[in-house]
């Protein structure tokens, strides 16, 4: 009687410590998921505000060339329709230039235009110093 | 009962061994468990921006591109600006640092998306002997995390006269300015790179004295365009230069200063006295074209409009009186050129930037005054 209880109680200890080592390893695990998880989400929030910003500037150095050449300047540059696989809402009014992917909205100035710049193929042309957009 | 004893003391003993193992592992496993997840941490953020100073040299060499330029508009200001670059007729423009040291002091942040760089940023200019050129009363411009050793003082902007009439001269005269009086116009001219501001006088230009030249009215544009600002005052006839619909005043005896935020003038209420030889201005399609003081025909008395980078000041004549104070015109504006003539600068002994995780310098030679500046541009990323 007394043997079978020490074995009973020595089980039984194994078993509890048992548990707690498995509760362990999830809560490691948990937190380690969170951490990896939040340096990621972060990554790519830096990543997607980078792809804006790349977009905006590139998007402008378009339009300061037009707007420091002479009239006659004729070129054609393409908007992509995703940045870095972000999708992207692009819009200008009023001398400025919108871009927006998620929650994050960038606006830039830009020279006075004519027309809407559009994703795919945009024609910029200047004639008698004012830049238009097709 | 000595075997229920035994075994009493038996359970005891593997109780607290079993206790004692538990707790030294437990410690030991969370102990563990805190060196791993702050080994995960470090990895994770290393391994997620990887190498990222190829990044950080082409926005460096990007922004070094921007500031060898004019930016956009070419002759920016605060409230236009779309582009910022540093140049104006390929020389420094340094009312343009001046201008980019206000935004970047003001909105530090804002300056980056102007300059189209992800990158903490700064930089600063150097003379032929390695020292710090100031930018008005700073050593630095860009981030305010940068340090900057520096000692403020005022000094005393140099200032150009050239004229028929010296009333202006003679009350400014024996101030506390550093006034540069040339007895020719081809002197004036000459020298004008050395002004910051410039005053015409009276030149009576176009007179059989004083033949109107088209080189001369071009190397007064060239002044403002680069930065200056010129007083001119009555008969100058430079129509060409700037574009000047000048009529003599005839009948109009009073002018009504406006209500601007001009300081360099300093007009308030009504201007009497004004005589049929001083010289009115129709409103000019200038950029930025303001009336300083109306004579209620149309034409103004006194005005101000920017030309390139620079301000051009135009006052009909010096004889008027200022009816609120009693103060001769003369008196007044030689009193407000005394109080424009000190400025605050600062002595620079260097610069501490602040601890980054890549961090790159890049220089590149401009043309200012004659001489050849340095300047370097610091570009960081945050740790």
């Amino acid at each position: 009687m007394p043997r079978d209880a020490t074995r009973k109680r020595t089980s039984g200890q194994i078993a509890v410590e048992f548990s707690f080592m498995i509760m362990l390893a999830f809560v490691f695990l948990a937190v380690v998921l969170i951490i990896v998880g939040y340096y990621v989400d972060r990554a790519s929030v830096q990543r997607r505000e980078a792809a804006l910003i790349d977009e905006a500037a590139y998007i402008q150095e378009e339009l300061l060339l037009a707007a420091g050449a002479p009239d006659g300047y004729q070129r054609t540059f393409t908007i992509p329709h995703d940045v870095d696989g972000y999708e992207y809402v692009v819009s200008n009014a009023e001398g400025t230039l919108t871009i927006s992917i998620k929650e994050s909205v960038l606006n830039k100035p830009i020279p006075p235009i004519i027309g809407i710049l559009t994703k795919g193929s945009n024609t910029i042309s200047k004639h008698d110093g004012i830049i238009e957009v097709i | 009962m000595l075997q229920k004893g035994w075994e009493s003391s038996r359970y005891g003993r593997t109780g607290r061994r079993g206790q004692v193992w538990s707790l030294d592992y437990s410690i030991g496993f969370f102990l563990f468990l805190i060196a791993l997840l702050l080994a995960i941490s470090v990895l994770a953020r290393t391994v997620l921006r990887a190498n990222d100073f190829p990044e950080l040299h082409d926005g460096a060499e990007a922004l070094g591109e921007h500031l060898m330029g004019t930016g956009y508009p070419t002759y920016w200001r605060l409230d236009n600006l779309v582009s910022v670059g540093l140049l104006t007729d390929g020389k420094l423009s340094m009312r343009k640092a001046e201008r980019l040291l206000t935004l970047a002091d003001a909105d530090y942040e804002a300056s980056k998306g102007f300059l189209n760089t992800r990158h903490e940023w700064a930089l600063s200019f150097e003379d032929g002997n390695g020292t710090i050129v100031p930018i008005a009363d700073a050593c630095v411009i860009g981030s305010p995390d940068v340090i900057q050793d520096r000692t403020l003082s005022t000094r005393n902007r140099s200032i150009g006269h050239y004229g028929t009439s010296d009333r202006l001269l003679s009350n400014l005269t024996g101030a506390n300015i550093t006034l540069s009086n040339p007895a020719t116009l081809s002197d004036f001219l000459d020298n004008l790179s050395r002004y910051e501001i410039a005053i015409l006088e009276e030149p009576m230009l176009g007179t059989a004295k004083h033949p109107y030249d088209a080189e001369k009215a071009q190397a007064l544009e060239a002044f403002v365009r680069q930065g200056g600002i010129l007083l001119l005052i009555g008969d100058l006839n430079l129509t060409e230069a700037f574009n000047l619909n000048l009529t003599l005043v005839n009948t109009t005896t009073e002018a009504f200063s406006q209500a601007t935020n001009d300081t360099f003038l300093n007009l308030t209420g009504t201007i009497s006295g004004i005589t049929e030889d001083e010289w009115a201005l129709k409103k000019q399609d200038e950029y930025r074209y303001e009336r300083l003081a109306a004579l209620g025909d149309g034409r103004d008395y006194a005005a101000r409009f920017s030309y390139g980078d620079g301000d051009v000041y135009f006052l009909g004549g010096l004889n008027g009186t200022m009816n609120a104070t009693g103060e001769s015109l003369f008196g007044r504006i030689s009193r407000s050129l005394a109080a424009q003539s000190e400025t605050v600068t600062a002595t620079c002994g260097g610069l501490e930037l602040p601890d980054a995780r890549n961090r790159i310098a890049i220089r590149r030679l401009l043309a200012y005054r004659g001489k050849i500046l340095i300047m370097t541009i610091y570009a960081w990323d945050k740790r």
